[in-house]
């Protein structure tokens, strides 16, 4: 029960939770008390002395923001001795502070203006010279420090340790002379280091990429989403003359509660790279060339056109992208089905049938264990790395990560690694282990208990590569603090999963790694689903759409990506149009398929690989240049608005296709009521998808505002089942494993084309164990070749423990080519080159 | 009455040729510009002008508080970052872009109130007709005072 106490500020009466500050009761009241290293979300220290307030019976001013309430307290906040202590305080930190306003980017946005403004005297009696310290002093690649600017509130020193708990920036030196570094002048490191430029109160802090690019009271501020990975972090874009200079966190308690990680918050000027396309480009003597629109537009759709007629409908297949928005999917599918009339629609990055989403991004918070299978947050959606790490710091949650590479948050428990392919008999092991501990109690014990005698520690221990006591650690962990939240990639075998959640309850999702997996799903990108999720051999849906539509819908089954690439060298599939996927360098086998097609189009902001192949490239616009709708890692509805204008010559993805549509039509095709692509904005596409998707009927751009909208889903009920797990054999003469992943900055399409993320950017480099190394002579920094059966590519090799020795680990982008498939590790031999 | 009003008249007359021929022998007032020079009031506001330090470094930092005054939102800046390979003002900033739209200026003088370095005043320079639109957006390449030479004296 809570216990309530009454305390008087300013005459007025309030009564709160005890062990609430008196500057909290205060803010109930909307009594203003001034703060400088007060902050919300960060444990009150009282080092700035700005919040003093006169408490009755307490000798000398109190700290409004550590002082507890008290039953019966009298505080005083505008007392003429308050009053006179703020001018103090503030004349004593401008008696240092350099008054360079004009030149600082903080200026306009900066708490100590604004409190000399409101608080502050209007003369200052310091005449001698001020002290003097670094100026302009980079910390990492991001974060510009200026000494003479901090007031030494220390924001930036705690936010680092009680959120990210990467404890990089401490005070060094004493009083007039102390300064806030990192360690050995090392560079800050943490992937969430941005956000202390959000947090300094002053300008000691500012933002390289953003440095002298703007004032803040210049800025259009665009409330709107992160696209660069699954977790769709709230952020706001901000603009100055149709360009887009800065992301800055905005708070959502349900997402990112108002941080970014460094690759959300910098990254987000790829869309003012110079490699942008401003222009249509068809290949013409065996060379891409510039094209107009009309031009681009006819030749692409008659092409198609003719190929689909010559053989048959199904020829012709459509690849949507969990990197674009709900609208663009819903067209593309719309114009596969209803306009070409095949079912040959998909996405990379599908997720597989029985993936389920998480509950929220902060799913960490509500967790026991986290367990990670084969997965790294910290590539894969940072923010929910950054909520396993707050969980770990605030409510003693551990890890227990599973798979050949290391990921960070594994320092708040145990690293199981194992050989890539095997995280699931490890799993099966951890199973053995709780299904015989007495702590846990579950009505399916006994049965599990059996189905997985084959999967003594030991004997897994020897065929996966993982140590017997990391083993019994992780068991440990389990069975002590239960409620496990299991996070999985994209080629996971699921049903070990199921039966860790009978066994200890909890909750398991897919860690989708790109922005609108599941929302590209949703759309009907999937060869057997319309939007929705009804079967396209549902004969009631098919009428229904094909009505809605006002086509004849194919009632066969389309080719799934994997099918439609195996095709492509068949003629089962002779045209592709390929929308913002850069399939090259995330799929395996796509380079060689689609340079077998008679037609390729590709619509993307940028000439990836894949464009490169194309015979028309149409230029689309980013996510923050259109208006459009994503579906994040737990299936939150969340809008990413318009920031500025795309290029000129650029149309947003949803556009061109139905453009190319209108172009496939013909010019004397009047444009009126009876066409069905006649969209001029992006949410009359959102209003015609609500008709046909049952989960969004009620939702419109208006519900769904700047805070997103979650709709309601009933958790699954988990049914343990006995299963096998299979070893993966080495074939003769490939000795290692290669995984592929993301790297927090991947070169992948579009972070590969940030300016300000460009020294940052995981080059192609392969880790690999000193062990697997010595034998072949290769050291850090060494050209290696790693080939598999399927071809060979040339690395820079590094030397690190953070992979199990027999495995080698790359970024996708770089290995994509050499894998089986994409979420599966693939044999390969490594040597010198 | 008719005689009345005739006499009348002619008075009235007679007063307006009066002043006419007043003028006839005063010092005309037009001035035959452009062969002439005008003289100027002290506190004339004509166009912009953007000083120089003595020591030839420009003395705007780019701050941009001109173009934030501005009622007409005439002035645009975008400001850059001074190396020690080209440095351009004394301060770690300077304006790497400074426009003038004289299609909008009003001469109100509050972007030289506003600024904090002293770099902007409004000169005597008032002959601003151009033969386009454009040629009225003027840079820094015009502003800055003096234009010529661009010398700029380093420290030893």
């Amino acid at each position: 029960m809570e216990v309530l106490v009454n305390v008087t500020i300013d005459g007025q009466q309030v009564s709160v939770r005890a062990g609430t500050t008196i500057l909290d009761a205060a803010k109930q009241l909307g009594i203003p008390i001034p703060t400088f290293c007060y902050y919300a979300k960060l444990v009150g220290i009282g080092a700035c002395r700005m919040c003093l307030v006169e408490v009755e019976k307490m000798r000398g001013l109190q700290t409004a923001c550590t002082t507890k309430v008290q039953e019966g307290m009298v505080v005083r906040t505008n007392t003429p001795e308050v009053v006179q202590t703020r001018q103090g305080m503030l004349e004593f930190l401008l008696t240092n502070h350099p008054l360079d306003c004009p030149i600082c980017d903080k200026g306009g946005e900066c708490d100590l203006q604004d409190q000399v403004f409101q608080f502050g005297g209007t003369v200052s009696r310091y005449v001698e010279e001020k002290r003097h310290k670094a100026k302009a002093k980079p910390l990492g690649p991001f974060v510009m420090k200026d000494e003479e600017r901090c007031i030494l509130c220390r924001r930036c020193i705690r936010f680092l340790e009680e959120w990210p708990g990467d404890p990089e920036l401490d005070a060094f030196e004493r009083g007039r002379n102390t300064v806030v570094d990192t360690f050995y002048g090392r560079p800050l490191t943490s992937p969430f280091s941005g956000n202390v430029i959000d947090l300094c109160p002053v300008g000691a802090l500012t933002s390289i990429p953003f440095r002298f690019k703007a004032r803040s009271w210049e800025l259009k501020r665009t409330p709107s989403i992160c696209t660069l990975c699954g977790a769709g972090c709230n952020l706001t874009l901000d603009a100055k003359a149709n360009r887009l200079l800065r992301a800055v966190g905005r708070e959502n308690p349900d997402v990112n509660d108002e941080w970014l990680c460094d690759r959300g918050r910098f990254g987000q000027d790829y869309v003012r790279s110079d490699q942008r396309l401003t222009s249509p480009l068809i290949r013409k003597d065996g060379q891409l060339q510039p094209a107009t629109w009309d031009e681009a537009l006819a030749f692409a759709a008659r092409r198609i056109q003719d190929i689909a007629q010559t053989a048959n409908p199904d020829v012709v297949a459509a690849v949507g992208s969990a990197r674009a928005s709900n609208e663009a999917n819903y067209l593309l599918q719309k114009w596969a089905r209803a306009v070409v009339g095949t079912n040959n629609v998909d996405f990379a990055g599908r997720p597989a049938d029985g993936f389920a989403p998480l509950s929220s991004v902060t799913a960490p918070l509500r967790a026991g264990v986290v367990v990670l299978l084969g997965v790294d947050p910290l590539g894969d959606a940072p923010m929910v790395d950054l909520w396993i790490r707050r969980a770990a710091l605030t409510k003693g949650t551990r890890v227990v990560a599973i798979g050949p590479k290391r990921p960070v948050v594994s320092r708040y428990g145990v690293w199981l690694g194992c050989r890539p392919g095997t995280e699931s008999a490890v799993l099966a092991a951890l199973l053995h282990l709780l299904a015989r501990d007495e702590r846990v109690q579950a009505p399916a014990k006994a049965d599990l208990a059996g189905w997985t005698k084959d999967y003594a520690p030991d004997r897994v221990a020897e065929a996966t590569g993982v140590s017997v006591q990391a083993l019994k650690q992780a068991a440990d962990f389990l069975a002590a603090k239960g409620s496990p939240l299991v996070l999985y990639g994209g080629g996971a075998d699921l049903s070990p999963v199921r039966d860790l959640l009978a066994l200890l309850g909890g909750e398991a999702g897919y860690l989708a790694p790109k922005p609108n997996a599941w929302g590209a799903l949703l759309m009907g990108v999937a060869p057997d689903r319309y939007p929705g999720g009804a079967s396209v051999e549902d004969a009631k849906a098919r009428d229904s759409f094909g009505k809605q539509w006002d086509a004849r819908l194919s009632p066969r089954k389309g080719l799934a990506l994997a099918d439609m690439l195996a095709g492509c060298r068949e003629g089962i599939v002779q045209a592709m149009l390929v929308v913002e996927s850069d399939l090259v360098r995330e799929h395996p086998a796509a380079a060689e398929a689609l340079r077998t097609l008679r037609f390729l189009v590709v619509v993307d902001q940028f000439l990836t690989a894949t464009a490169e192949l194309a015979d028309v490239v149409l230029p689309s616009a980013a996510p923050s240049e259109t208006d459009g709708t994503f579906l994040n890692l737990a299936k939150r509805l969340q809008r990413a608005a318009q920031a500025t204008y795309p290029p000129k010559g650029v149309r947003p993805a949803w556009r061109v296709i139905a453009d190319l549509v209108d172009a496939a039509q013909g010019k004397d095709k009047k444009r009126g009521a009876e066409s069905h692509w006649d969209y001029e904005t992006a949410a009359e596409i959102w209003r015609e998808i609500t008709r046909g998707v049952p989960v969004c009927r009620e939702c419109t751009y208006e519900t769904i505002g700047t805070a997103g909208w979650q709709p309601e889903s009933a958790a699954e009920k988990v049914k343990p089942v006995p299963f096998a797990v299979e070893y993966p054999v080495a074939p003769e003469g490939y000795p290692l494993t290669l995984a592929a992943g993301q790297a927090l900055f991947p070169k992948a399409t579009p972070a590969r084309y940030s300016p300000a993320l460009a020294p940052v950017l995981w080059g192609d480099v392969l880790l690999v164990h000193p062990k697997d190394a010595e034998g072949r002579g290769i050291k850090t920094g060494d050209a290696v070749r790693v080939a598999s059966a399927r071809g060979a590519v040339e690395l820079k090799a590094r030397l690190t423990d953070e992979v199990v020795p027999g495995c080698v680990w790359a970024c996708l982008e770089s290995v994509a080519a050499l894998l089986e498939a994409p979420d599966k590790a693939t044999h390969v031999k490594l040597s010198r080159s | 009455m008719s005689i009345v009003n005739a006499v009348k008249g002619f008075y009235q007359i007679l007063k307006a040729m009066a002043v006419t021929l007043k003028y006839f022998f005063t010092k005309p007032l037009t001035v035959q510009y452009p062969k002439e020079k005008i003289r100027l009031y002290p506190r004339f506001r004509g166009r912009h002008e953007l000083q120089r330090r003595p020591d030839g470094l420009e003395l705007c930092v780019g701050c941009g508080l001109c173009a934030a005054i501005c009622p007409a939102r005439a002035i645009y800046v975008e400001a850059a970052e001074n190396t020690d390979e080209a440095r351009y003002s004394a301060t770690e900033r300077y304006a790497g872009l400074y426009e003038i739209n004289y299609t909008r200026c009003i001469f109100c003088g509050f972007c030289e109130e506003a600024c904090p370095t002293g770099a902007l005043k409004l000169g005597n320079e008032f002959a601003l007709a151009r033969a386009s639109r454009g040629d009225l957006v003027m840079g820094k390449e015009t502003l800055l005072q003096p234009a010529t030479p661009h010398a700029i004296i380093l420290e030893d």
